[in-house]
Protein backbone atom coordinates (compact mmCIF):
# COMPACT_ATOMS: atom_id res chain seq x y z
CA UNK A 1 0.00 0.00 0.00
CA UNK A 2 2.98 2.52 1.13
CA UNK A 3 5.09 1.31 -1.53
CA UNK A 4 1.63 2.28 -4.19
CA UNK A 5 1.30 5.84 -3.04
CA UNK A 6 5.62 6.07 -3.13
CA UNK A 7 5.16 5.01 -6.88
CA UNK A 8 2.68 7.39 -7.44
CA UNK A 9 4.72 10.07 -5.84
CA UNK A 10 7.65 9.71 -8.04
CA UNK A 11 6.03 9.07 -11.11
CA UNK A 12 3.87 12.11 -10.96
CA UNK A 13 6.88 14.65 -10.08
CA UNK A 14 9.30 12.53 -12.98
CA UNK A 15 6.40 12.09 -15.69
CA UNK A 16 2.72 12.75 -15.28
CA UNK A 17 2.66 16.23 -13.51
CA UNK A 18 6.21 16.79 -14.52
CA UNK A 19 6.85 20.58 -13.36
CA UNK A 20 8.51 21.75 -16.48
CA UNK A 21 6.52 20.36 -19.31
CA UNK A 22 3.42 19.93 -17.43
CA UNK A 23 3.18 22.61 -14.67
CA UNK A 24 5.22 24.79 -16.92
CA UNK A 25 7.35 26.26 -13.73
CA UNK A 26 10.86 26.78 -13.22
CA UNK A 27 11.24 27.99 -16.85
CA UNK A 28 13.68 31.04 -15.81
CA UNK A 29 16.55 28.81 -14.99
CA UNK A 30 15.67 26.00 -17.46
CA UNK A 31 16.27 28.77 -20.17
CA UNK A 32 19.41 30.26 -18.64
CA UNK A 33 21.50 26.77 -17.59
CA UNK A 34 20.79 24.79 -20.76
CA UNK A 35 23.51 25.66 -23.16
CA UNK A 36 25.97 22.97 -21.96
CA UNK A 37 25.66 19.75 -20.62
CA UNK A 38 28.04 19.19 -18.03
CA UNK A 39 26.64 22.77 -15.92
CA UNK A 40 23.31 21.51 -16.66
CA UNK A 41 23.53 17.84 -14.75
CA UNK A 42 25.31 20.10 -12.11
CA UNK A 43 22.28 22.42 -11.29
CA UNK A 44 19.62 19.16 -12.00
CA UNK A 45 21.53 17.47 -9.38
CA UNK A 46 22.20 21.26 -7.16
CA UNK A 47 18.04 21.55 -7.58
CA UNK A 48 17.37 17.69 -6.55
CA UNK A 49 19.24 18.13 -3.13
CA UNK A 50 17.61 21.78 -2.39
CA UNK A 51 14.07 20.64 -3.60
CA UNK A 52 14.47 17.28 -1.29
CA UNK A 53 15.80 19.09 1.40
CA UNK A 54 13.44 21.97 1.68
CA UNK A 55 10.84 19.97 1.37
CA UNK A 56 11.72 17.13 4.27
CA UNK A 57 12.19 20.33 6.38
CA UNK A 58 8.99 21.94 5.96
CA UNK A 59 7.37 18.76 6.19
CA UNK A 60 8.87 17.97 9.67
CA UNK A 61 8.10 21.75 10.53
CA UNK A 62 4.54 21.86 9.35
CA UNK A 63 2.55 21.85 12.27
CA UNK A 64 4.76 24.11 13.94
CA UNK A 65 5.16 26.71 11.78
CA UNK A 66 2.40 29.43 12.06
CA UNK A 67 0.67 29.86 8.44
CA UNK A 68 0.97 33.83 8.26
CA UNK A 69 4.62 33.20 8.07
CA UNK A 70 4.60 29.52 6.14
CA UNK A 71 6.46 31.50 3.11
CA UNK A 72 9.09 32.97 4.85
CA UNK A 73 9.85 30.00 6.61
CA UNK A 74 9.80 27.73 3.36
CA UNK A 75 12.09 30.68 1.61
CA UNK A 76 14.14 30.33 4.91
CA UNK A 77 14.75 26.76 4.61
CA UNK A 78 14.88 26.48 0.88
CA UNK A 79 18.13 29.27 1.12
CA UNK A 80 19.52 27.23 3.70
CA UNK A 81 19.65 24.45 1.46
CA UNK A 82 20.89 26.26 -1.26
CA UNK A 83 23.75 28.15 0.37
CA UNK A 84 24.71 24.46 1.69
CA UNK A 85 25.24 23.39 -2.38
CA UNK A 86 27.14 26.39 -2.83
CA UNK A 87 29.75 26.30 -0.46
CA UNK A 88 30.24 22.44 -1.27
CA UNK A 89 30.92 23.48 -4.65
CA UNK A 90 33.09 26.01 -4.49
CA UNK A 91 35.14 23.41 -1.79
CA UNK A 92 35.09 20.47 -4.10
CA UNK A 93 34.13 21.46 -7.72
CA UNK A 94 35.86 24.65 -8.43
CA UNK A 95 35.64 24.52 -11.83
CA UNK A 96 32.18 23.87 -11.98
CA UNK A 97 31.28 26.21 -9.65
CA UNK A 98 33.32 29.35 -11.60
CA UNK A 99 31.13 28.23 -14.53
CA UNK A 100 27.30 28.09 -13.20
CA UNK A 101 28.27 31.58 -11.48
CA UNK A 102 25.17 33.02 -9.95
CA UNK A 103 22.55 29.97 -11.09
CA UNK A 104 23.24 27.80 -8.37
CA UNK A 105 22.13 31.17 -5.70
CA UNK A 106 19.24 31.55 -8.64
CA UNK A 107 17.83 28.26 -7.29
CA UNK A 108 16.71 30.11 -4.88
CA UNK A 109 14.35 31.54 -6.74
CA UNK A 110 12.84 28.76 -8.81
CA UNK A 111 9.59 28.15 -7.96
CA UNK A 112 9.13 24.44 -8.09
CA UNK A 113 11.22 24.89 -4.81
CA UNK A 114 8.58 26.79 -2.90
CA UNK A 115 5.77 25.25 -5.44
CA UNK A 116 6.46 21.39 -4.03
CA UNK A 117 6.56 23.09 -0.45
CA UNK A 118 3.33 24.74 -0.59
CA UNK A 119 1.01 21.66 -2.02
CA UNK A 120 2.98 18.88 -0.92
CA UNK A 121 5.22 19.11 2.18
CA UNK A 122 2.22 21.65 3.88
CA UNK A 123 0.05 19.03 4.25
CA UNK A 124 2.03 15.46 3.73
CA UNK A 125 4.82 13.06 6.15
CA UNK A 126 8.24 14.20 5.97
CA UNK A 127 9.48 10.71 4.17
CA UNK A 128 6.47 11.50 1.74
CA UNK A 129 7.43 14.74 0.93
CA UNK A 130 11.20 14.16 0.55
CA UNK A 131 10.32 11.68 -1.93
CA UNK A 132 8.29 14.30 -3.92
CA UNK A 133 10.71 17.10 -3.50
CA UNK A 134 13.31 14.45 -4.95
CA UNK A 135 10.72 13.44 -8.22
CA UNK A 136 9.86 16.86 -9.16
CA UNK A 137 13.83 17.95 -9.05
CA UNK A 138 14.41 14.62 -11.17
CA UNK A 139 11.45 15.28 -13.66
CA UNK A 140 13.09 19.16 -13.82
CA UNK A 141 16.33 17.99 -13.97
CA UNK A 142 15.91 15.21 -16.87
CA UNK A 143 14.02 18.33 -19.11
CA UNK A 144 17.03 20.27 -18.69
CA UNK A 145 19.54 17.66 -19.72
CA UNK A 146 17.09 16.86 -23.20
CA UNK A 147 17.24 20.56 -24.17
CA UNK A 148 20.86 20.97 -23.16
CA UNK A 149 21.84 18.23 -25.18
CA UNK A 150 19.63 19.54 -28.18
CA UNK A 151 21.75 23.02 -27.62
CA UNK A 152 24.91 21.80 -27.18
CA UNK A 153 25.31 19.58 -29.82
CA UNK A 154 23.51 21.98 -32.56
CA UNK A 155 25.14 25.13 -30.54
CA UNK A 156 28.53 23.94 -30.53
CA UNK A 157 28.62 20.57 -32.33
CA UNK A 158 29.55 18.79 -29.04
CA UNK A 159 27.82 16.57 -26.03
CA UNK A 160 29.90 17.10 -22.92
CA UNK A 161 32.41 19.44 -24.08
CA UNK A 162 33.45 16.72 -26.59
CA UNK A 163 33.29 17.27 -30.46
CA UNK A 164 31.12 15.31 -32.09
CA UNK A 165 30.10 16.31 -35.06
CA UNK A 166 33.17 16.97 -37.75
CA UNK A 167 34.45 20.18 -39.44
CA UNK A 168 31.07 20.26 -41.68
CA UNK A 169 28.93 21.42 -38.73
CA UNK A 170 28.34 25.08 -38.94
CA UNK A 171 27.67 25.80 -34.74
CA UNK A 172 24.27 27.44 -34.66
CA UNK A 173 25.34 30.13 -32.13
CA UNK A 174 21.52 31.26 -31.51
CA UNK A 175 21.25 28.22 -29.85
CA UNK A 176 23.22 28.91 -26.90
CA UNK A 177 22.30 32.32 -26.48
CA UNK A 178 19.02 33.00 -25.13
CA UNK A 179 16.16 32.19 -27.82
CA UNK A 180 17.93 28.95 -28.71
CA UNK A 181 16.67 27.82 -25.07
CA UNK A 182 12.79 29.66 -25.74
CA UNK A 183 13.05 27.79 -29.02
CA UNK A 184 13.73 24.28 -27.75
CA UNK A 185 11.89 24.68 -25.08
CA UNK A 186 8.48 25.83 -27.02
CA UNK A 187 9.09 22.77 -29.34
CA UNK A 188 9.53 20.34 -26.69
CA UNK A 189 6.82 21.67 -24.84
CA UNK A 190 4.40 21.38 -28.17
CA UNK A 191 5.52 17.88 -29.02
CA UNK A 192 5.09 16.33 -25.47
CA UNK A 193 1.55 18.53 -24.94
CA UNK A 194 0.08 17.01 -28.28
CA UNK A 195 1.00 13.32 -27.42
CA UNK A 196 -0.96 14.09 -23.73
CA UNK A 197 -3.61 15.23 -25.24
CA UNK A 198 -3.72 12.69 -28.15
CA UNK A 199 -4.03 10.41 -25.37
CA UNK A 200 -6.38 12.18 -23.76
CA UNK A 201 -9.09 11.70 -26.43
CA UNK A 202 -8.72 8.07 -26.86
CA UNK B 1 -6.22 25.73 24.22
CA UNK B 2 -7.60 26.40 20.70
CA UNK B 3 -8.66 30.07 21.62
CA UNK B 4 -5.31 31.16 21.75
CA UNK B 5 -4.91 34.69 22.94
CA UNK B 6 -3.95 36.84 19.63
CA UNK B 7 -0.95 38.29 21.76
CA UNK B 8 0.24 34.75 22.67
CA UNK B 9 0.04 34.23 18.78
CA UNK B 10 2.01 37.02 18.04
CA UNK B 11 4.69 35.95 20.60
CA UNK B 12 4.63 32.44 18.99
CA UNK B 13 5.21 33.61 15.59
CA UNK B 14 8.33 35.84 16.42
CA UNK B 15 9.87 33.59 18.69
CA UNK B 16 9.52 30.82 16.17
CA UNK B 17 10.96 32.99 13.48
CA UNK B 18 13.73 33.82 16.08
CA UNK B 19 14.81 30.62 16.55
CA UNK B 20 13.95 28.97 13.00
CA UNK B 21 16.59 31.98 11.65
CA UNK B 22 19.23 31.46 14.55
CA UNK B 23 19.64 27.57 13.91
CA UNK B 24 19.83 28.40 9.41
CA UNK B 25 22.24 30.99 10.38
CA UNK B 26 24.07 28.17 13.08
CA UNK B 27 24.52 25.33 10.30
CA UNK B 28 25.37 27.61 7.58
CA UNK B 29 27.93 29.36 9.39
CA UNK B 30 29.59 25.78 10.27
CA UNK B 31 29.51 24.65 6.79
CA UNK B 32 31.00 27.87 5.92
CA UNK B 33 33.89 27.32 8.47
CA UNK B 34 34.51 23.70 7.70
CA UNK B 35 35.12 24.39 3.93
CA UNK B 36 36.87 28.07 4.27
CA UNK B 37 40.08 26.74 4.53
CA UNK B 38 39.57 24.23 1.26
CA UNK B 39 37.69 27.90 -0.14
CA UNK B 40 40.36 29.55 0.14
CA UNK B 41 43.16 27.07 -1.14
CA UNK B 42 41.38 26.02 -4.72
CA UNK B 43 40.98 29.79 -4.92
CA UNK B 44 44.64 30.38 -4.44
CA UNK B 45 45.41 27.32 -6.55
CA UNK B 46 43.31 28.94 -9.34
CA UNK B 47 45.89 32.03 -9.26
CA UNK B 48 49.17 30.10 -9.41
CA UNK B 49 47.92 27.60 -11.96
CA UNK B 50 46.97 30.94 -14.38
CA UNK B 51 50.14 32.75 -13.22
CA UNK B 52 52.28 29.40 -14.33
CA UNK B 53 50.21 29.02 -17.73
CA UNK B 54 50.55 32.93 -18.75
CA UNK B 55 54.44 32.76 -17.86
CA UNK B 56 54.28 29.43 -20.20
CA UNK B 57 55.83 27.42 -17.37
CA UNK B 58 54.06 23.86 -17.38
CA UNK B 59 52.04 23.38 -14.28
CA UNK B 60 50.52 19.98 -14.15
CA UNK B 61 50.00 16.96 -10.93
CA UNK B 62 48.48 17.78 -7.67
CA UNK B 63 47.98 21.03 -6.07
CA UNK B 64 51.01 20.23 -3.68
CA UNK B 65 53.25 20.35 -7.09
CA UNK B 66 51.93 23.24 -8.54
CA UNK B 67 52.23 24.75 -5.41
CA UNK B 68 56.02 24.27 -5.49
CA UNK B 69 56.22 24.83 -9.06
CA UNK B 70 55.07 28.38 -8.16
CA UNK B 71 57.10 28.84 -5.52
CA UNK B 72 59.93 28.31 -7.31
CA UNK B 73 59.59 30.22 -10.23
CA UNK B 74 56.76 33.22 -9.17
CA UNK B 75 57.93 36.13 -7.36
CA UNK B 76 55.56 39.11 -6.87
CA UNK B 77 56.93 42.31 -7.84
CA UNK B 78 55.72 45.68 -7.12
CA UNK B 79 55.89 48.38 -9.39
CA UNK B 80 54.23 51.65 -7.88
CA UNK B 81 50.90 50.57 -6.42
CA UNK B 82 50.31 47.73 -8.66
CA UNK B 83 51.69 44.06 -7.90
CA UNK B 84 52.98 41.98 -10.79
CA UNK B 85 54.37 38.58 -11.04
CA UNK B 86 58.01 37.56 -11.83
CA UNK B 87 59.35 34.79 -13.40
CA UNK B 88 63.04 33.49 -12.58
CA UNK B 89 64.38 33.77 -15.68
CA UNK B 90 62.58 38.01 -15.45
CA UNK B 91 59.63 37.72 -17.49
CA UNK B 92 56.70 39.44 -16.55
CA UNK B 93 53.08 38.59 -15.41
CA UNK B 94 50.33 40.75 -15.43
CA UNK B 95 46.77 40.99 -14.11
CA UNK B 96 44.38 43.10 -16.15
CA UNK B 97 40.95 43.72 -16.13
CA UNK B 98 38.95 44.68 -19.61
CA UNK B 99 35.91 45.47 -20.44
CA UNK B 100 33.80 42.52 -22.23
CA UNK B 101 30.01 42.19 -23.79
CA UNK B 102 28.08 41.70 -20.40
CA UNK B 103 30.86 43.22 -17.19
CA UNK B 104 34.55 43.19 -16.44
CA UNK B 105 37.26 40.45 -18.12
CA UNK B 106 40.45 39.58 -15.29
CA UNK B 107 43.55 38.20 -17.23
CA UNK B 108 47.13 37.75 -16.00
CA UNK B 109 48.96 38.30 -19.05
CA UNK B 110 52.81 37.51 -19.65
CA UNK B 111 55.47 38.78 -21.47
CA UNK B 112 58.91 38.42 -21.60
CA UNK B 113 61.26 40.72 -20.11
CA UNK B 114 61.38 43.24 -23.10
CA UNK B 115 57.55 42.87 -23.47
CA UNK B 116 57.98 42.46 -27.21
CA UNK B 117 56.70 39.01 -26.82
CA UNK B 118 53.83 37.47 -25.16
CA UNK B 119 54.30 34.39 -23.35
CA UNK B 120 50.85 33.34 -22.60
CA UNK B 121 47.47 34.99 -21.28
CA UNK B 122 45.37 33.40 -19.29
CA UNK B 123 41.68 34.20 -18.36
CA UNK B 124 40.69 34.67 -13.85
CA UNK B 125 36.98 35.88 -14.35
CA UNK B 126 34.92 36.49 -17.06
CA UNK B 127 30.82 37.19 -17.17
CA UNK B 128 30.98 36.49 -21.10
CA UNK B 129 27.94 34.20 -23.06
CA UNK B 130 28.53 30.47 -22.21
CA UNK B 131 29.05 28.82 -24.96
CA UNK B 132 30.33 32.21 -27.13
CA UNK B 133 32.30 34.62 -24.97
CA UNK B 134 32.97 32.62 -22.32
CA UNK B 135 34.90 30.62 -24.66
CA UNK B 136 38.33 32.89 -24.16
CA UNK B 137 38.96 30.10 -21.32
CA UNK B 138 39.09 27.14 -23.91
CA UNK B 139 42.72 26.21 -24.60
CA UNK B 140 42.99 26.71 -27.88
CA UNK B 141 42.67 30.52 -27.75
CA UNK B 142 44.99 31.14 -24.83
CA UNK B 143 47.34 28.54 -26.63
CA UNK B 144 47.55 30.47 -29.84
CA UNK B 145 48.86 34.04 -28.10
CA UNK B 146 52.12 31.87 -26.95
CA UNK B 147 55.19 33.65 -28.59
CA UNK B 148 52.93 36.22 -30.82
CA UNK B 149 53.84 39.85 -30.63
CA UNK B 150 51.58 43.15 -30.16
CA UNK B 151 50.25 44.95 -31.63
CA UNK B 152 47.83 42.44 -32.52
CA UNK B 153 44.68 41.90 -34.89
CA UNK B 154 42.09 39.10 -35.08
CA UNK B 155 41.09 36.84 -38.31
CA UNK B 156 38.20 34.46 -38.41
CA UNK B 157 38.45 31.43 -36.12
CA UNK B 158 39.66 28.42 -37.76
CA UNK B 159 42.39 30.40 -39.94
CA UNK B 160 44.98 28.86 -37.27
CA UNK B 161 47.32 32.18 -38.58
CA UNK B 162 50.77 31.81 -38.37
CA UNK B 163 51.18 35.55 -38.30
CA UNK B 164 52.86 36.07 -35.44
CA UNK B 165 50.87 39.39 -35.31
CA UNK B 166 47.57 37.58 -35.49
CA UNK B 167 45.09 34.99 -33.68
CA UNK B 168 42.09 33.45 -34.02
CA UNK B 169 38.96 34.87 -33.34
CA UNK B 170 35.56 33.58 -31.64
CA UNK B 171 32.69 33.23 -33.92
CA UNK B 172 29.19 34.95 -32.65
CA UNK B 173 31.45 36.77 -29.97
CA UNK B 174 33.35 39.27 -31.69
CA UNK B 175 32.95 42.32 -28.28
CA UNK B 176 34.88 40.00 -26.63
CA UNK B 177 37.54 39.00 -28.97
CA UNK B 178 37.87 42.61 -29.44
CA UNK B 179 37.81 43.02 -25.56
CA UNK B 180 40.71 40.67 -25.48
CA UNK B 181 42.74 42.26 -28.56
CA UNK B 182 42.99 45.57 -26.24
CA UNK B 183 43.43 44.44 -23.19
CA UNK B 184 46.74 42.51 -24.83
CA UNK B 185 47.39 45.39 -27.20
CA UNK B 186 47.42 48.16 -24.20
CA UNK B 187 48.85 46.44 -21.75
CA UNK B 188 52.15 45.95 -24.55
CA UNK B 189 52.13 49.62 -24.88
CA UNK B 190 51.60 50.76 -21.56
CA UNK B 191 53.88 48.24 -19.27
CA UNK B 192 57.17 48.58 -20.27
CA UNK B 193 56.45 52.64 -19.48
CA UNK B 194 54.82 51.25 -15.60
CA UNK B 195 58.13 49.23 -14.69
CA UNK B 196 59.66 50.41 -11.40
CA UNK B 197 63.11 49.68 -11.55
CA UNK B 198 64.37 51.78 -8.86
CA UNK B 199 63.37 51.83 -5.19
Amino acid sequence: MAQAKTKDIMLDGIFRNNPILIQVLGICSTLAVTNVLKNTVVMGVAMIFVCAFSNFFVSLLRKLIPSRIRMMMEILIAATGVILVDIVLKAHLPDVSRQLGPYVGLIITNCIVMGRCEAFALSNPPVASLIDGASNATGYALVLVVIAFIRELLGSGSVWGVKILGAWWDNWSIMVMAPGGFFVLAILLWVVKGLYSREAEK
Amino acid sequence: MKKRSKINEYIYTLAFTVVMTAICILGVSFAYQQSKAGIKLNSELFTKRAVLSAANIPAEGSPEEIAKTYAENITVSKHGDKEWYRTKTGDYVIPVTGTGLWGKIDAVIGFDKTFKTITGISFTANNETPGLGARITEKWFCEQFRDKKSPLSFVAEGTKSDKDNQFDAITGATITTSAVRDMVNKTAKEAPGMVWSGK
